[in-house]
């Protein structure tokens, strides 16, 4: 019974991602416009009817969405002048009091402060649990006090992300929330935000560019996830027009990390299952594959079954919503299997550090620097939702609590990591690939437009910067959330007692 | 049809649903950018002062005059006094009424609570911390003056940085720091939040200085009736000018009865400390107690000895002579007592009398003539208690020692809050703000005493002993160190020291051939 419904919903998202996806059919092809004609019906999907009737659908309750989004929203943004979009100042709104909008923004400004103040006591030399401790329940105390404007309802989420750090607990817990539950979370956040098919078109055009006219394509990808993006790439790969030609096999080969083994498994063979039963649907050769990375978290390229005259593809994408916390040994050891395995070409989406050097604290060490990046990185999540749905609260909390929440803990954690582990630098994979003898693959033209469509589909605010001929980055306004590059892997000598099956 | 054409218009209906939006500001991103730098204006949002003191149920008798002689006396130095001695009882009956306080109840719940409340968890440590512990100190638990005692002292581990910030004018780091003391503070919660909040109050006058913030109370700003509580209510429960008090009057009396042998012989007392007349009746009590025939008559004389540091000021009009004279009365002593300027007219008396000059906690802030004039008195004992502050340097050092001011007083009372404590508290806060002083350990004030010309003297077996059985009454972090003076010490802290001086001109033997005309001594 419950599989069943898993399925459904399975599908939804991936229909959902089709709608998106399609334009990378058009690959090949030059009707791409038109190929984008049905897309432009996508803007019905976020409109209240549409996420009522899902409530409904989820069981979730469908009260009318009535939370003064509007006047939290004024609140904040009476004092900020000088943002890009802001030309023309608004009067202040509705109910929202003077009284109200200038407390709102103490509150938030109370909030920043004591949550960098954790971070301060949490880090540098003189480190001070205890005082990061007290620091925190005064967060609770305000928190409790406070109402659910938007800065509230984030510094929630970092408070508890602190408060882990405080109590120790370095893996993240187990979601207390059914997995349809954080399914459904994600499908919104996709509905809600291109933040996560940027990644998926950017890359997911680059693997179709490389292996055209490949009879089998081999994607080999870091934790497959809910294998959203390869349900699209599926998709591609069907409708690329060959002159009749059959669509090419596609195996994909997740590697995970053994995380115990107990119940990390079937989440993935359950992704395996219903791509392969999608595969069949729409009538595309395809195989499944599984691979542990070794107890110390490093990748052996000798455990991903090759077959003979696949081109390979190596995917990595590290910033999926509530991905565990990777460490930089197994993405390092991963990325150089790539050249082990003779990869085409490697996509890596990850987070990009946000431009808020020079925070005014100034003392603290490296965490507090980070601490704040995620601070604003997410404070831009929140702003973007906010902007798009503006009368969507109750999804946009359900966003919050299942997919930026876990989203957030995992990032200060790994923040607070870094600090520890003097481990990897903020500087991101980009300086890491190239030293170790990667090279630049640049983006079409089309896959940096067809980036662009994708963001006009939804509100005002998101751009995306053509950093470097390979990388595309996904911003909010002048914030920058994610990266994207095309790399090819650097030659590397077969081992000789590698053996392909046929 | 061009790319960018193609991209508009996808846009365009795309965005419509949101497009009346788009003027609108989401901008919790600009703002969080703005606010790290946003400057507020402290001066503006004083700190909420703890309530008016003025109305504490404790001491709504029925009148509200002065202490004039005629008043009776609810709480004055003499109803204190029926028992032998009156060192503090750790339990007050009293308390109960304080707790009936709805305000300061509701405020902020206990100490106690609010230190438990405030305790991080410590559920084990992370990675390589492993099990680092967070054994905290809450005032209430035992000693020990580790790392973790010192972890968690939060608030000179914020308010230190700050101290350093607004010396380098790092205007965005203060501003920080005071944003998150300012959240933390509060002159009513545990001694962390108190201390905070005095230094904080301290601190943040050096940013904005004529800063108006509604000052905490202190003595000279309270109503005397409160004041004189607050004196009471201190002793009863805090050994920080109990104990040095009880090893002066036990002092002076091995001094006095040491001369009684011969008839007539007065005892003359000039104090120039901060007791507020708190100390005499002890040693009154004592005289006749022990004395038996005792001195003839014991003369006191009350100088001002210069500034009013802390705990050196009383309100205005406040009076503790008319008390002094009638508990004297009361117990049948003949005491004489006077109001001078030192080096104005003091003199010894005409007859034999014994000199005691009693410099408790003043004479850091002694008038520049001080010394001088209390050569001339030419005293048979001076005795000297000041505070034992030579630890780092500039403010920390002052918030570290009044962070131990701040401790022993919230373990003194329990955790509890009330007027008394935040009267006493407030006093001590200007330890803080009190930049004239450098705040000298013990071994400089030997130095200091030597070059003025007089020399130590070792306190007697039985006054040693008093000072342990004072002790004992109290709570059990306070230590005493023996070492010539007399070292109190909280939680491994030395916090004062009491010690007897001689002009260096005078031996033992002569001070009491003069005075007595035997040779009893003091070791």
């Amino acid at each position: 019974m419950r599989t069943a419904e898993m399925e459904v919903d399975m599908e939804g998202i991936m229909e959902l991602a089709f709608l998106g996806c399609s334009s990378n059919a058009a690959a090949a092809g030059d009707l791409w416009c038109r190929d984008w004609s049905p897309a432009i019906e996508w803007d019905r999907f976020p409109v209240d009817d549409e996420f009522h009737g899902q409530f409904e659908y989820y069981g979730l309750p469908c009260s009318p969405v009535h939370q003064d989004w509007s006047t939290s929203v004024s609140a904040t943004s009476t004092n900020c002048p000088g943002t890009p979009l802001d030309e023309q100042p608004q009067p202040l709104p509705q109910q929202a009091g003077t009284e109200s909008s200038v407390s709102d923004d103490e509150q938030g400004l109370r909030l920043v402060h004591l949550l960098m103040a954790v971070a301060e006591a949490l880090s540098g030399a003189d480190k001070s649990r205890y005082l990061a401790g007290v620091i925190l329940v005064r967060l609770r105390e305000l928190l409790a006090a406070g109402g659910s404007s938007s800065m509230e309802r984030l510094a929630e989420h970092f408070t508890d992300a602190l408060q882990g750090l405080l109590d120790g607990c370095r893996q993240p817990e187990e979601p207390p929330h059914q997995p349809s539950e954080a399914l459904e979370a994600f499908q919104m956040l996709q509905d809600m935000s291109p933040y996560v098919k940027f990644g998926h078109f950017t890359a997911n055009q680059a693997i179709l560019e490389a292996v055209a006219g490949e009879r089998r394509v081999h994607v080999v990808d870091y934790d497959v996830m809910e294998g959203v993006q390869w349900a699209a790439l599926m998709q591609a790969l069907v409708s690329r027009p060959q002159d009749g030609a059959p669509p090419p096999h596609l195996r994909i080969t997740t590697v995970t990390r053994c995380g115990g083994g107990r119940r990390s498994v079937s989440p993935v063979l359950e992704t395996g299952r219903r791509l392969s039963a999608f595969a069949a649907s729409i009538g595309l050769p395809f195989t499944f594959g599984h691979c542990r990375l070794d107890g110390d978290e490093k990748f052996r390229p000798e455990a991903v079954k090759l077959v003979k005259g696949e081109a390979v593809v190596f995917n990595c994408a590290l910033h999926p919503p509530h991905l565990p916390p990777h460490t930089s040994t197994s993405v390092s050891s991963f990325l150089a299997g790539a050249g082990v395995l003779g990869a085409r070409v490697v996509t890596v989406v990850e987070e990009t550090a946000a431009a808020f050097s020079g925070s005014g604290g100034g003392g603290g060490g490296d965490f507090v620097g980070l601490f704040m990046e995620e601070l604003k990185r997410y404070s831009a999540m929140w702003d973007s939702l906010e902007a798009g749905f503006p009368k969507h609260g109750k999804s946009r909390g359900v966003v919050e609590r299942m997919i930026l929440g876990p989203m957030i803990a995992g990032a200060v954690r790994r923040a607070y990591l870094r600090q520890e582990d003097g481990v990897d630098k903020r500087e991101g994979w980009a300086e890491w690939m190239e030293a170790a003898g990667f090279s630049r693959v640049g983006l079409s033209f089309f896959n940096l437009c067809q980036s662009r469509l994708l963001l006009g589909l939804f509100n005002d605010g998101y751009r995306v910067e053509e950093e470097t001929p390979n990388n595309l980055v996904f911003c909010w306004k002048t914030c920058r959330l994610l990266s994207a590059s095309v790399w090819s892997a650097p030659a590397i000598e077969w081992p000789a007692a590698r053996s392909f099956s046929s | 049809m061009t790319v960018e054409e193609g991209l508009d218009s996808p846009a365009v209906s795309g965005g419509r649903h949101g497009h009346q939006e788009v003027h609108q500001h989401y901008h919790l991103m600009d703002w969080l950018e703005d606010s790290i730098s946003y400057l507020p204006d402290f001066l503006s949002e004083p700190y909420s002062v703890p309530e008016d003191i003025a109305h504490c149920e404790w001491w709504i008798q029925d009148q509200n005059q002065s202490l004039s002689a005629a008043a009776a006396p609810p709480i004055t130095v003499s109803s204190a006094k029926p028992k032998p001695r009156p060192a503090p009882k750790p339990e007050f009956p009293q308390k109960r009424k304080l707790d009936a306080n709805p305000a300061a109840v509701q405020r902020r719940r206990t100490d106690e609570e609010f230190e438990e409340e405030r305790k991080p968890q410590a559920s084990g440590g992370k990675k390589g911390h492993g099990r680092e512990s967070l054994v905290i100190n809450s005032g209430c638990c035992g000693g020990g003056s580790g790392a973790a005692s010192r972890e968690s002292r939060w608030a000179e581990q914020l308010l230190n940085p700050l101290a350093t910030a607004i010396e380098a004018a790092n205007l965005s780091r203060a501003q920080h720091l005071i944003y998150v003391l300012k959240e933390l503070a509060s002159a009513t919660g545990d001694a962390n939040q108190r201390l905070a909040f005095y230094g904080l109050r301290v601190l943040a006058r050096h940013i904005s200085p004529g800063s108006a913030a509604a000052s905490p109370s202190t003595f000279a700003s309270t109503e005397s009736r409160l004041f004189c509580s607050s004196l009471i209510k201190f002793h009863e429960v805090s050994a920080w000018f109990a104990f040095p008090n009880c090893l002066a009057n036990e002092a002076i009396l091995q001094v006095a009865m040491a001369g009684r042998a011969g008839a007539g012989i007065s005892l003359h007392v000039v104090d120039a400390g901060v007791s507020h007349g708190l100390q005499w009746p002890t040693l009154m009590e004592a005289l006749t107690r022990r004395g038996g025939v005792g001195p003839g008559l014991v003369r006191l004389t009350v100088v001002g000895a210069g500034t009013d540091g802390p705990f050196g000021s009383a309100p205005a009009g406040y009076d503790f002579v008319p008390q002094l004279l009638r508990y004297a009365k009361s117990i049948e002593l003949n005491l004489w007592v006077e109001r001078e300027e030192l080096g104005q007219g003091i003199r010894r008396g005409s007859g034999k009398e014994v000199v005691v000059v009693c410099a408790q906690f003043r004479a850091g802030r002694a008038a520049a003539g001080f010394w001088q004039a209390v050569k001339e008195i030419e005293p048979d004992l001076l005795v000297l208690s000041e505070m034992d502050e030579c630890r780092g340097a500039g403010f920390g050092r002052k918030a570290e020692y009044l962070w131990s001011f701040l401790e022993s007083t919230s373990v003194g009372f329990k955790g509890k809050d009330c007027e008394e404590r935040r009267v006493v508290e407030g006093e001590a806060a200007r330890l803080l703000e009190d930049d004239g002083s450098e705040g000298w350990g013990r071994d400089r004030w030997t130095e200091k005493m030597k070059a003025e010309g007089f020399k130590e003297e070792g306190f007697g077996e039985e006054a040693v002993e008093a000072g342990r059985g004072l002790l004992k009454k109290y709570e059990g972090n306070w230590e005493m160190k023996v070492d010539g003076a007399v070292g109190l010490w909280w939680k491994g802290q030395p916090v004062s020291f009491c010690s007897l001086w001689k002009p260096a001109g005078k031996t033992a033997a002569g001070v009491f051939a003069a005075a007595a005309g035997c040779g009893g001594r003091i070791r």
